[in-house]
């Protein structure tokens, strides 16, 4: 993937599948965590990112592009209601993925220390959650056997709060 | 590919934040790991705290006739579709029961019945804390107020209960329970006559309450500070010549002051530093000349997100838009009723919580 700007210096990040992505330096940045690397000078030409594969990172950097290219909040107190909308409808867009994507995104925005991001996948996942039963979120969310309530503790847990199984 | 064994516990609180209280006493059941998250008390005051982003505020009424609690949704958004939900009531209420809701804070509320019980009931829960009465009598010709609110420096529910006789040169009588506590200490005199208002306005800590003028005595607000349990007094904005009665409510962050000058207008105060007598500014009118009856105690509720006000009339809960002074109704009662703003929270009424480790 390369960008239309060819002056702004460039970052290339190498995906566990080894797939390389040219990005700008200030796509990039919006990860706290390779923002730091390039700070202390210790990011090499190529930042290679074992944990993540090209079908997640081609993901995150869609996501990187439109916030880097968009006003900031912090910078000016009355940017232009448009770019805040278009910026909304960007994330509801981004975020219509399948649930195994969506997990994939948010343990890679963890990773690299995205903040929006991991707060647009937390919010996406919590929608998708909330109206569901026990059963169908262990399922969902691939929760192992190994941590649930013993039959009785589950008993008593559904019969305190009843009601909100209904 | 499983997730499971790298999602961190912090991702998953994150998630859990946003979920709505009914949900989560479902999720509860889901693994151990969420169960102990789910009940924890830091958790528990997240949660709270980011209610207002959730977007689960929400205005809450008891009404007399029907005899009913009711959750309007959606009102702070300023929608016209906004959602009524009527709750199951917590206790039994007969139909010659008297309530009202005295208080309402984080996700609780005070409830007064018959002048005999008190309960502190979180709706979103379901859970119901019977409080032993004060101990006043609710005798014809008394007065007999509460207020309910939350003490931080201590992280306790208070509420305090006053009583007195109208037309009497005696003090009223100060009571306060506290809920780690389990019993009603008495306080002393009420350092002012009686108040106006029967409940107390919990804000910044503190109760507070517009007194009767007595006399000589002008209308003061008297402010009780729920950590340090000592009385003060808040200075009143200057209104204009010849306003009538004075009402104290909260309004968002602000503590405010209806000033009613018969037949003309209502003005609305609001006291934008708290304990800040120059900081009082008056937001704006509401003309009396309307088909609209505006009663002289009306009380703002709340401002909605397109900066309407959601007013209390006598027996109607209206919408009134200060930029074209149009009003909108929202409900009509047709019984005296309590109403207060109100979020969705986990925080338990009882004063113990005990968390079962699974």
């Amino acid at each position: 993937m390369s960008t239309s700007s060819s002056s702004s210096k460039k970052i290339v990040l190498k995906s566990a599948d080894n797939e390389t992505f040219e990005i700008d330096e200030i796509v990039a940045l919006e990860s706290q965590a390779i923002k730091n690397m390039i700070e202390d000078e210790c990011a090499d030409n190529v930042i290679p990112l074992g944990n993540i594969d090209s079908k997640t990172l081609s993901k995150i950097i869609e996501y990187c592009k439109k916030h880097a290219e968009s006003p900031k909040k912090d910078d000016n107190a009355d940017i232009d209601e448009k770019a805040v909308e278009d910026l909304k409808s960007f994330d509801a867009e981004f975020a219509k993925v399948d649930m195994p994507l969506i997990q994939d995104i948010l343990m890679a925005a963890n990773f690299l220390n995205i903040d929006n991001l991991i707060g647009l996948m937390c919010r996406t996942i919590a929608d998708r959650i909330k109206g569901k039963t026990p059963e169908e979120i262990r399922k969902i969310l691939n929760i192992n056997k190994n941590d649930l309530l013993s039959p009785e503790q589950e008993a008593k847990a559904r019969e305190e709060n009843s009601w909100a199984f209904d | 590919m499983s997730h499971e064994h790298w999602v961190p516990t912090e991702i998953i609180v994150e998630i859990l934040l946003k979920l709505p209280v009914k949900s989560l006493l479902r999720f509860k059941c889901v693994r151990k790991q969420w169960y102990s998250l789910i009940s924890n008390q830091r958790f528990i005051k997240s949660h709270l705290t980011l209610a207002p982003c959730n977007t689960h505020y929400r205005i809450v009424s008891f009404d007399n006739h029907s005899k009913s609690f009711r959750l309007y949704d959606h009102v702070m958004l300023g929608k016209s579709a906004y959602n009524v939900i009527e709750l199951d009531n917590p206790f039994e209420i007969t139909r010659d029961d008297y309530a009202s809701i005295c208080g309402s804070c984080n996700g609780l509320l005070c409830i007064i019945l018959s002048v005999y019980f008190i309960f502190i009931w979180n709706p979103s829960t379901r859970e119901l804390n019977k409080l032993p009465w004060c101990g006043f009598n609710g005798k014809c010709g008394s007065y007999l107020g509460f207020g309910f609110g939350y003490d931080e420096s201590s992280d306790d529910y208070k509420v305090l209960g006053i009583s007195g006789l109208w037309n009497h040169g005696t003090k009223a009588e100060v009571k306060i329970y506290s809920l780690k506590s389990g019993y009603w200490k008495t306080l002393g005199n009420f350092p002012r006559g009686l108040p106006r208002q029967a409940l107390g306005m919990f804000f910044n800590g503190a109760l507070h309450w517009m007194t009767e003028c007595k006399g000589s005595q002008p209308t003061t607000i008297v402010s009780f500070d729920l950590a340090t349990e000592t009385f003060g007094e808040i200075l009143q904005p200057v209104y204009d010549e010849g306003h009538n009665y004075l009402t104290l409510c909260t309004l968002g962050e602000w503590l405010s002051v209806v000033c009613d000058y018969p037949g003309d207008r209502s003005d609305i105060w609001v006291m934008k530093v708290y304990g800040v007598q120059d900081s009082w500014t008056k937001l704006f009118s509401i003309p009396h000349i309307t088909n609209i009856k505006i009663p002289k105690d009306l009380m703002a509720l709340c401002i909605t997100h397109d900066g309407k006000c959601l007013l209390k009339l006598e027996k109607e809960l209206v919408l009134y838009d200060p930029k074209n002074g149009s009003f909108s109704e929202i409900q009509k009662i047709d019984e005296y009723f309590t109403v207060n703003t109100f979020v969705e929270s986990l925080v338990s009424p009882m004063p113990f919580v005990t968390i079962n480790a699974m």
